[in-house]
């Protein structure tokens, strides 16, 4: 009873709240034949939109656009919101319709009551949470014009101008109006900041915050000249430095930014000098105030600044800042002291690309500026920080390959890495193992140690493996640069070699007597668990290059390197339960073997909640229809793991339905505390989820899952993919927005080479390109769904898909996005397309050689499945059913399913389908169910491999092969000594479960009754 | 390498790194952009040399509502650390120090009486840092942890509300050297 307004409308409510709507339609009948009032009408409307017949549904539409076509102003705000409520009950979250008319109901009742502020407010804030830019900035103008003593609304109308200007809704020929006049609007605002007087006395008139300083750049930006954004930001009003930006650090960061650009090099550089000294001179009371001047970015455009002026003094310059800044009294935090020292390394590469000869000392002796030792230095004083090797990769991919030696023989030797009072020397080979446990003893020690191990794999692996894959060589033979052995990209011996070496220092960290293992609380992480990755990251690499397509025995060595690697990540993982980065490569390990239900245990595991389910559920839900689509045995306890799939695929699906609500809530509350830089990044955000891939594959992935579990998809699961999926998908314009986050795997390779994330991937990764695809697909499954629950919908899918096809005649499909499977399902889907749109399409008959035309089209459908059949069946070996055997079964069965379906429906058209498809069709479903049947055969042929006994044993054999030598063995001995035989008896006998869920879902395959 | 700047609405895209740790919570969309809408100058990060972000600091500066004027527990103008976290492979480097600092410094630029913090009664390092900085216990607040991250059976966890004093408080009026001995429930606290 929100809108009561009167004691009489009291009964009208209740009758509404009783569910008795004729009975309320018939009390404010009466009460309108005494009085009509807006209210009354638009009270009328809201229960008409409640009532269930769809006449009345479309009646609610009509009177609206009535309303708004016969120009009618409303003033009472309660009846707008009546009709707004009405909308929402017949077309939930529709955009356009509700500019149309309530967002155009709103402006009326503005421009009726421009002085009454809270209506103004209340428009304003309904049209900002619609999108209805273009309604929102004549209120804001309004807001400006009738109240003109608020600084605040000359900024919301500036705001509202350039946010429709730079919106989709803004027609192309307004853009430059509506920009140009935010633009003129906010300098006048400058150009009064800049001639004040006194700071402390602003006039209204102009700009105060840092937040608005921002909104000038945004604008100027856009639609200024970039000079101008520099001249802004150079002013002592208006810039950093000023007593309105109150040093806003991003005004800094963007005045060095553009002074780059601008090549102002003198400038930036002088500038950047003064900064730095700034940070390191104390104020008054003593304090480093300003250190955070000593910001990387400064340093950055400093030695940049340096290198474009080619001038030596510069260099020397900076030198000295480096030397003031490690100056033992210099008390800047060492933070920012570590700044200066890599300032210092970056100094010394940038000095030998200058000069080339005879290059500044940088350090105490000649020696140490050599680039290596350079290196040294840093890592001397910095090996025990994680971030050590990340701040030094960039220096060591630059070496020329003599002084890679150089470094590699260094860290080879270990020496000269520990601090200087540390001993060094070179290891007695005897008592490597005493020694290694004796170094490895502390943190700090072990960091070192996996920083010293994380570069010589880039020298030895990452970098030489970019540089290979890089050549134009057309046999992918190759000379190893590092141990001069036959290679492909890949070099197995080093792989090898790198992979035992991290295996025996991760054993070494964790055979410590408890001083650091039994210290960690369930929150830590093991420090010594990069040795355990990067050896897992060489096993995988070991793995993919000794893969064939066709092979996956559990003999073969490179799944001999996968299991090993599982075997590293789970037991580490028993120790250090937090890593995160151990569940991520488990989930891709995992899955890559078919493990469906171990992957989901490790995928838990990173308990991902809200956003994070946008960014990282492709992990584990990427083609999980084509991995484990049935329900997954649950393994691991707990409720938080009782989910099903659908049930987290809805929970992902939620995340953006609220996100929406909480974006919109804080662009008002933005606007309110005058965050302008907030409302476009908000925007941005919005933009990101309504088009976000994930959620593609979230609709997608349920809609698949409901089908192969149930036959069908529930209603509701479609009007969330209505929901989720934007309308203007279809258009090829229009780019979904990879949120995916690839980052957060671990990655220690060379930041020129593909990441790990990529180089694990063992089927194609997420691409808008499949998701596109699987769209259309989806489409085609929708409409030849037999469900009686999908009749309303089809003809909107059927417009739908037409639409497409005429849009996107190509028959282009991404080959690299998918597997062979995936790819010939797609050809295949795309026939179906082409022959639903084409069949019925009666002016089509009409041309020559539409009857060929047909024939063709279904040639190439029976064609496809075909393929597919002789694909499952080519697939030898099987057993154990791993991801690309699985990936193909299911995709195979889903489109013999669909194309089944195809025919049944064409079938039911009689007429209005061209007479030669039936025959066609016939064909069509042939192959379908030999499809199926051949798919059917590989199911029962899988089981029954996997249903004989001794399959524990064959895992750990496999594991711990017998037939090993040299390294190889070498390597096996070494994680063998990582774990215990009752983890690993566990272990298998996980993983041999797993397989067997895996399977399970085969009992669901089945020929669909005939038509 | 230390590099700040102000944290972007498109970064929860992007905050895995110090989030899927298990000791700091990833809140809905509300709980950040409320922060980057009110203050968003006091909401700002560390990126590593590759652009990931390795901490960040949310902060606001505000003080109880006016209701709770004469409350024994209102709080006057004050910088409050509302999330404070560092990921794994960027601790011990400071991070947390120069994060914290450049909300101190805004505390001061507002003339606020004080930063505060709550921690986790088991959280010794945090605590340690804190203490390094200048804080120290001004309360302890019973149960305001609503679970326990290492001990899955316990009801919650005690806070421990944390201040360092700033210029303002000359007569340091807002600071207590035996604040472990003050405990508050958690209705108590703003």
């Amino acid at each position: 009873m929100d809108n009561l307004q009167d004691r009489q409308d009291v009964p009208i409510w209740n009758a509404i709240e009783a569910k008795n709507f004729k009975q309320a339609l018939k009390l404010v009948d009466k009460r309108l034949a005494k009085k009509s009032t807006d209210y009354l009408e638009a009270l009328k409307i809201y229960i008409r939109s409640l009532l269930p017949q769809v006449s009345e549904k479309s009646a609610v539409i009509l009177h609206l656009e009535d309303v708004v076509a016969r120009k009618a102003v409303l003033s009472d705000l309660a009846a707008i919101e009546l009709y707004e409520d009405a909308l929402e009950e017949v077309l939930p979250g529709s955009r356009e319709v509700w500019i149309k008319t309530i967002g155009e109901l709103r402006w009326r009742c503005i421009k009726a009551v421009p002085k009454n502020e809270d209506t103004s407010l209340a428009c304003l804030q309904s049209c900002l949470s619609r999108d209805d830019l273009d309604h929102a900035r004549q209120i804001a103008n309004s807001l400006e014009k009738n109240f003109p003593n608020s600084h605040l609304y000359i900024f919301w109308n500036i705001t509202s101008m350039f946010m429709f200007s730079i919106s989709p809704q803004c027609p192309e020929n307004q853009r430059k109006i509506w920009g140009g006049l935010a633009l003129g609007q906010i300098g006048k605002l400058a150009a009064a900041t800049r001639q004040a007087t006194d700071m402390k006395q602003l006039p209204i008139r102009s700009i105060q915050t840092p937040q608005e300083l921002l909104l000038l750049d945004r604008i100027t930006e856009v639609f200024g000249k970039s000079e101008n954004r520099l001249e802004y930001l150079q002013d002592k009003h208006l810039g950093p430095e000023s007593t309105v930006a109150k040093g806003e650090w991003s005004l800094w960061r963007l005045r060095l930014k553009l002074m780059t650009e601008a090549n102002h090099w003198q400038d930036l550089f002088d500038l950047c000098g003064t900064l730095l000294k700034r940070a390191r001179t104390p104020n008054d009371s003593n304090q480093l105030v300003e250190a955070s001047f000593s910001d990387w970015t400064v340093w950055e455009a400093y030695l940049k600044s340096a290198s474009k002026l080619e001038n030596r003094g510069n260099y020397n310059e900076i030198r000295e800042e480096v030397e003031a800044h490690l100056d033992p009294a210099c008390e800047i935090d060492k933070g920012w002291k570590r700044n200066a020292s890599l300032a210092k390394v970056k100094l010394s590469f940038e000095c030998s690309a200058s000069f080339s000869q005879n290059a500044p000392s940088i350090g105490p002796s000649d020696k140490l500026s050599s680039q290596p030792n350079v290196i040294l230095d840093y890592l001397q004083e910095y090996g025990d920080a994680s971030t050590a090797y990340n701040d030094i990769r960039q220096f060591v991919e630059v070496l020329k390959p003599d002084e890679r030696s150089q470094l590699m023989s260094m860290l080879e030797d270990n020496t000269a890495l520990e601090k200087p009072q540390q001993p060094t020397g070179p290891v007695d080979p005897e008592a490597a193992d005493i020694s290694d446990s004796r170094n490895l003893s502390t943190a700090s020690k072990i960091t070192r140690a996996v920083n010293r191990l994380k570069l010589k794999h880039l020298i030895k692996s990452s970098i030489p493996e970019q540089e290979r894959r890089q050549s134009f060589a057309e046999t992918q033979q190759f000379k190893c640069s590092s141990c001069a052995n036959d290679c492909g990209v890949f070099c197995r011996s080093c792989l090898v070699q790198l992979a035992e070496e991290s295996v025996q220092s991760y054993r070494s960290a964790i055979s410590d007597d408890g001083q650091i293992t039994k210290s960690l609380l369930s929150t830590d992480r093991h420090p010594a668990d990069d040795f355990c990755v990067l050896a897992a990251m060489c096993l995988i690499k070991l793995g993919r290059s000794n893969i064939s397509p066709h092979s996956e025995n559990l003999k073969s060595s490179g799944i001999v390197y996968l299991l090993q690697a599982m075997v590293l990540l789970e037991s580490a993982w028993l120790r250090s339960k937090s890593n995160f980065q151990l569940s991520l490569m488990l989930v891709r390990l995992y899955s890559h073997l078919g493990c469906g239900s171990l992957a989901m245990r490790a995928y838990q595991r990173l308990f991902l909640k809200e956003v994070q389910l946008d960014t990282l559920s492709y992990t584990m839900f990427d083609r999980i229809s084509t991995l484990h689509p049935h329900p997954i045995h649950d393994s691991s306890g707990g409720s938080s793991n009782t989910r099903t799939l659908i049930e987290q695929l809805q929970k992902q699906q939620k995340l953006y339905k609220t996100s929406r609500e909480h974006i919109n809530k804080n662009i008002w509350l933005s606007f309110k505390h005058g965050s302008y830089n907030s409302i476009f990044e908000f925007r941005e955000v919005t933009q990101k989820l309504s088009h976000s891939i994930s959620a593609v594959m979230s609709v997608v992935e349920t809609n698949r899952i409901h089908r192969f579990i149930t036959s069908k998809v529930p209603a509701g699961a479609i009007r969330q993919m209505y929901g989720l999926i934007p309308a203007d998908v279809e258009s090829r314009e229009r780019v979904l927005s990879d949120n995916n986050d690839y980052e957060t795997f671990p990655n220690f390779e060379s930041s020129r080479a593909p990441g790990f994330e990529e180089l694990s991937r063992f089927i194609p990764g997420p691409s808008e390109s499949r998701y596109r695809v699987t769209l259309l697909a989806e489409r085609i499954m929708l409409i030849v769904d037999p469900s009686p629950e999908l009749n309303g919908e089809r003809s909107i899918l059927q417009q739908s898909l037409s639409r497409h096809i005429k849009q996107d005649s190509t028959s282009k499909v991404g080959v690299k996005s998918m597997t062979r499977a995936e790819q010939i399902a797609a050809h295949a889907h795309r026939a179906m397309a082409i022959i639903l749109t084409e069949s019925c399409d009666q002016e089509l008959w009409l041309e020559g050689d539409f009857k060929t035309r047909l024939e063709g089209l279904n040639q190439e459908l029976s064609n496809r499945l075909e393929e597919l059949a002789e694909l499952i069946g080519a697939m030898e070996t099987v057993i154990p059913a791993f991801q690309t055997t699985l990936n193909a079964i299911y995709t195979a069965y889903e489109v013999g399913r669909s194309a089944l379906n195809f025919c049944k429906y064409l079938s039911t058209k009689g007429k209005a389908v061209h007479l030669s498809q039936t025959e066609a069709s016939k064909k069509v479903t042939q192959a379908a169910e030999q499809l199926i049947r051949v798919v059917m055969e590989k199911c029962a042929f899988i089981k029954k491999g996997l249903d004989e006994g001794g399959w524990i044993d064959k895992v750990l054999e496999s594991v711990f092969p017998d037939s090993q030598t040299g390294s190889e063995l070498s390597l096996t001995e070494a994680v063998r000594k990582v774990t215990d035989e009752v983890f690993m008896e566990e272990w298998a006998g996980d993983v041999v479960e797993s397989w067997k869920d895996s399977i399970a879902g085969f009992s669901y395959i089945k020929i669909p009754t005939k038509v | 390498m230390t590099s700040l700047r102000p944290f972007h609405a498109t970064d929860v895209f992007k905050f895995n790194p110090t989030n899927l740790d298990p000791l700091t919570e990833t809140y809905d969309l509300n709980f950040y952009f409320s922060y980057l809408a009110r203050w968003p100058s006091l909401f700002n990060l560390a990126t590593s040399p590759s652009g990931t972000i390795s901490a960040y600091i949310m902060g606001k500066l505000e003080s109880s509502p006016s209701y709770y004027i004469t409350s024994a527990h209102y709080l006057p103008f004050h910088a409050h650390i509302t999330a404070l976290t560092v990921a794994p492979h960027a601790r011990r480097l400071g991070l947390a120090r120069v994060l914290s600092q450049g909300l101190e410094e805004k505390g001061e630029e507002y003339d606020a009486w004080f930063v505060d913090l709550f921690v986790r009664k088991s959280n010794r390092i945090a605590q340690a840092l804190y203490k390094g900085m200048g804080y120290s216990v001004f309360r302890v607040v019973k149960g305001y942890y609503s679970d326990d991250p290492n001990d899955e059976s316990a009801d919650g966890e005690d806070a421990w509300d944390m201040r360092k004093p700033l210029r303002r408080d000359v007569e340091r009026k807002h600071v207590r050297s035996d604040g472990e001995k003050w405990e508050v429930m958690p209705e108590d606290v703003w």
